[in-house]
């Protein structure tokens, strides 16, 4: 996917304009935020959870190449094949490769991030093979030709009304021509359309919420069933995976699904999580008779030897999207990329550059609602903040900025010359103002002012007044 | 085969600041996996039958508690005639349902590939009380296809097979067999999807409707 | 004469006030609250004159260079006091969690920071929590509702002190603001690189605070306290914006934050 994080602030703005987008986004604080907090107040284990999730994905992160080494025997050793890919590139490939070589002509999708990371779709076709997504929401994007929004629930943006005109628009042509407005019949009407791919498909491809070391196992987790049906009906099935989802056993993994769903939507568990080991074995019922899996690196061993490593810990939960202020004000697409809120922030510069992304380093507050959240403990405050270092050293932030810091440090650290300044500029102000009490426009303050009036200061300062108190005692 | 994954490796082992590990740590290593220690598992005070029922029928499964397998026929054409379903359902080949006695009004089919019939009966290795859960393995007898492409779907599964907790499948699913299974599938409710406006609507992909039979 | 406060404490440590730049040059009457507080609460209070700025500005845009050289600054004029207190979970929190953070690297100044960062608090926090302040002698006749700031809420763990402290206070109602631990949308240089954001953000916070019903409201940031009483003012409503200090020093009668002589 092509990103236009370079243009998050003009995005972001038109955003904000939007009512329907805006709606959308206020169900996010009644929904999901809403639904973790109940789960964190029925589990009286929550906090305990995080924590051993966090050391047992830092464990893990420390001993990566041990741990993918055994998940790839064992996937071998149940049948299946391990590619390994260092760039989207060499991913795509490699992907294009097993269906050609499968004589494959269909492929249908479950939802994976990493998928759109690597820009698989658009690859898949331009090679001539029919792509279909299967998880609604990505189904419904596909049609629309929009990206996600959110990495659990990508067409949360899309209204009632937007995903009937797609349906009716685009399902015509299999014979479906009434136009449906009621929800159960949409659904309903995406099951038969997709039930039809699913059968006909010759390569599914899901990703992994999970890969198991001990087993050479990927575990998907849905609540739809498409995973499922995307894992057992084709031939071929293609697992697209980071190198960062490995973990020991299946009793690490048990933990972590604990707060996977919690932290995500507000579900202990979602209707189906699934732990798929390889082809199917000689005397199956069903399943498919190729297993592969791709992992792909693209730049996490690069973040893994850095101050990054804990944005490796990510389970893909979502949690800090949906608590974080400015996501919930502009929505994911204004992020540019495949990754949108605190995570998008931390990922996207890393995988698509900090000069394209250089402003979500810096959409943020810093406040840390999403550090709180976070089911894995990521600091993500400060790995946005280290992010604006490496822009501060390397010269990206904005001239006007630096210049600006330097000089405001230059003067705090000369206290007398500072206070010298400040008592005159702050008196003046505050006799300029005294009157309203705020001002509706300041000159160099135009960011301020356009949005809010700018208070008056009370006049002198503090430290002129205390001085003048304390020789006033003497 | 491209480089990447002596690339890849070689990048982790610098990133880590070390090489490759030595013999006794990765011997290390694979004792924990060996291991496979359990963490700290939710408690609950609820008996392990009740606390499945219940978070079932919170995920809008339904559910039945039979005294007899011998009960299971008249159950099952007592639910399909109160869903309004002809009776007629595919039933997974394992041994458990084969000795179920239908009566003869239902007709029972065994799976086919490319077989679409509405309703389906299998039964579930296990039942998982801490989160309403149902452990299917896929096998000759138990095709996959079955939990998720009808409509309906009929569990059946006896007291006995009820544990606490997901780690507790684990240590079974350990001692029963040799190799995992292809696909083990944690059923906790029907198939559901709330893409459309945040709004949940069943039946998105997988089965709509999920009967779950405890017996015993 | 002010009275003391009703605290079990006899000592009298020495604290250096940390004034914070924005209250040395915005609104000295906080840092005269806070003198007093700290006052009624048995410490001798010293305001060291070479104090400007923690450097959190200069940290949250990635200049660890200068940052580091106004911590020094702040090590440099504060270390000697039993305590260091300032009226601003931000800057405090720049001092107690990040001055460490900066200098992790730095085994000469490591162990001066760790120091000085265990020593260094939140003027309501340290009254209470390290004061044993119960109550405060103050009257404030209003309904008023309280800003949780996101570094006082998150970085330092304040929550429940200064609720403890205005419910002391005769005659004040406080009304809970609904979302309270959602940001304000200040963020230091955030409110200027990204203002219509930033500026719905505080239209938010402006509107739970009208649908509290409260006519006053509270803070203990002034970054916060001047964002929102700038979008009240823009937004043309009459609640009146105070620093928490200033409340419960019974030095709220002054004119509160963006009001004007009309």
């Amino acid at each position: 996917m092509q990103p236009d994080s370079r243009h998050f602030k003009a995005n972001a703005e038109a955003a904000l304009r939007e009512p329907r987008l805006q709606a959308a986004l206020k169900q996010l604080e009644l929904g999901f935020v809403a639904g973790r907090q109940r789960c964190y107040e029925a589990l009286p284990e929550f906090e305990s959870l995080r924590d051993r999730a966090r050391d047992i994905l830092d464990h893990t992160l420390e001993n990566l190449d041990a741990y993918l080494l055994e998940y790839e025997s064992r996937v071998i050793a149940s049948g299946g094949q391990v590619h390994w890919a260092s760039t989207p590139q060499q991913a795509r490939a490699i992907v294009i490769d097993i269906c050609r070589a499968a004589k494959a002509r269909t492929v249908i999708r479950g939802k994976s991030m990493v998928g759109e990371e690597i820009g698989i779709n658009d690859a898949l076709e331009a090679a001539g093979f029919e792509v279909t997504e299967t998880d609604l929401g990505e189904y419904i994007l596909q049609l629309a030709e929009e990206p996600p929004s959110h990495i659990v629930a990508p067409a949360i943006h899309k209204t009632k009304e937007e995903i009937s005109d797609l349906f009716f628009e685009h399902h015509r042509k299999l014979g479906f021509t009434q136009r449906q407005t009621d929800r159960g019949a949409l659904v309903a009407e995406a099951r038969q359309v997709l039930r039809e791919k699913f059968l006909g498909a010759d390569v599914g491809m899901t990703g992994a919420n999970f890969l198991i070391a001990e087993t050479g196992s990927n575990v998907i987790v849905t609540n739809e069933g498409n995973g499922d049906l995307s894992s057992t009906l084709p031939r071929v099935q293609i697992v697209t995976a980071a190198i960062d989802k490995v973990v020991p056993t299946l009793e690490d993994a048990s933990l972590l699904l604990r707060l996977l769903g919690r932290s995500a939507t507000g579900q202990e568990i979602t209707a189906y999580t699934t732990f798929t080991t390889g082809p199917k074995r000689a005397g199956d019922a069903d399943g498919p008779d190729e297993y592969h899996v791709v992992l792909i690196d693209n730049h996490r061993s690069e973040m893994l030897g850095s101050e990054l490593r804990p944005m490796l810990r990510c389970i893909r939960c979502g949690a800090c999207m949906n608590h974080c202020p400015v996501y919930g004000r502009v929505g994911g697409h204004a992020y540019g990329w495949v990754y949108p809120g605190p995570m998008g922030s931390v990922l996207t510069p890393i995988m698509v550059g900090l000069d394209e992304a250089g402003h979500l380093p810096n959409a943020c507050t810093l406040n840390g609602r999403c550090e709180t959240v976070c089911p894995v403990k990521i600091p993500l405050p400060t790995l946005l903040r280290s992010l604006r270092s490496r822009q501060h050293l390397q010269r990206q932030n904005s001239r006007l900025a630096r210049i600006a810091l330097s000089l405001w440090t230059w003067v705090a650290l000369r206290p007398r010359l500072y206070q010298a300044l400040t008592r005159p500029a702050m008196s003046l102000l505050s006799q300029l103002g005294a009157k309203s009490g705020s001002f509706r426009r300041m000159p160099l303050a135009s960011g301020w002012t356009r949005v809010r009036d700018l208070p008056a200061p009370q006049g002198s300062t503090f430290q002129a007044r205390w001085q003048q108190q304390q020789r006033g005692r003497k | 085969m491209n480089g990447a994954r002596e690339q890849i490796l070689t990048q982790i082992r610098s990133a880590l600041g070390r090489a490759e590990l030595d013999s006794a740590r990765t011997e290390e290593l694979r004792q924990r996996i060996a291991r496979h220690p359990r963490h700290i598992e939710p408690a609950f005070d609820e008996p392990a039958p009740l606390r499945f029922r219940q978070k079932l029928e919170a995920a809008q499964a339904s559910f039945a508690a039979l005294d007899s397998l011998a009960q299971v026929g008249s159950e099952v054409e007592a639910y399909l005639d109160q869903a309004g379903l002809a009776k007629r359902l595919v039933v997974a080949g394992d041994e458990l349902l084969q000795s179920i006695d239908w009566p003869a009004s239902i007709d029972v089919r065994p799976w086919v590939a490319g077989s679409d019939e509405r309703v389906s009966l299998t039964s579930a290795r296990l039942g998982i009380a801490e989160t309403g859960t149902l452990m299917l393995l896929s096998g000759e007898n138990n095709p996959t296809s079955l939990n998720f492409l009808p409509d309906y779907h009929v569990v059946v599964l006896t007291a006995d097979q009820l544990v606490l907790r997901m780690e507790d499948a684990w240590d079974s699913l350990r001692s029963c067999c040799v190799e995992m299974p292809r696909t083990v599938n944690f059923i906790s409710g029907p198939s559901k999807t709330a893409d459309v406006e945040q709004t949940v609507e069943y039946g998105a992909h997988g089965p709509r409707c999920l009967h779950v039979i405890l017996v015993g | 004469m002010a009275s003391t406060l009703i605290s079990d404490k006899t000592d009298s440590p020495s604290v250096g006030l940390f004034v914070t730049c924005l209250v040395d040059l915005y609104r000295p009457s906080v840092g005269f609250a806070a003198v007093e507080l700290l006052q009624r609460a048995g410490c001798r209070v010293t305001v060291p004159r070479a104090q400007t700025c923690c450097g959190q500005p200069a940290f949250n845009s990635g200049d660890d260079r200068h940052a580091r050289q106004l911590a020094i600054q702040v090590l440099d004029a504060f270390e000697e006091f039993d305590y260091v207190v300032g009226p601003s979970g931000s800057c405090i929190g720049t001092i107690r969690c990040h001055y460490p953070e900066m200098f992790a690297d730095d085994s000469r100044l490591l162990p001066r920071f760790e120091a000085l960062c265990a020593k260094s608090h939140e003027l309501i926090s340290f009254l209470v929590d390290v004061r044993g302040v119960e109550a405060v002698e103050a009257s404030f006749d209003h309904c008023v509702t309280y800003h949780d700031s996101c570094s006082a809420l998150r970085e330092l763990g304040i929550k429940a002190q200064p609720r403890k402290l205005l419910a002391s206070v005769t005659g004040l109602r406080l009304n809970e603001l609904q979302g309270t631990d959602i940001c304000c949308g200040f963020g230091g240089t955030f409110c200027v690189k990204y203002p219509e954001i930033s500026g719905r953000m505080a239209a938010d916070k402006v509107a739970a605070v009208e649908a509290s019903g409260a006519d006053t409201l509270l803070a203990g940031d002034l970054g916060c306290l001047l964002n929102l009483a700038g979008k009240l003012r823009r937004e043309g409503k009459s609640t009146r914006v105070y620093h928490v200090a200033e409340v419960l020093a019974n030095m709220a009668d002054g004119k509160s934050i963006g009001e004007g002589d009309d």
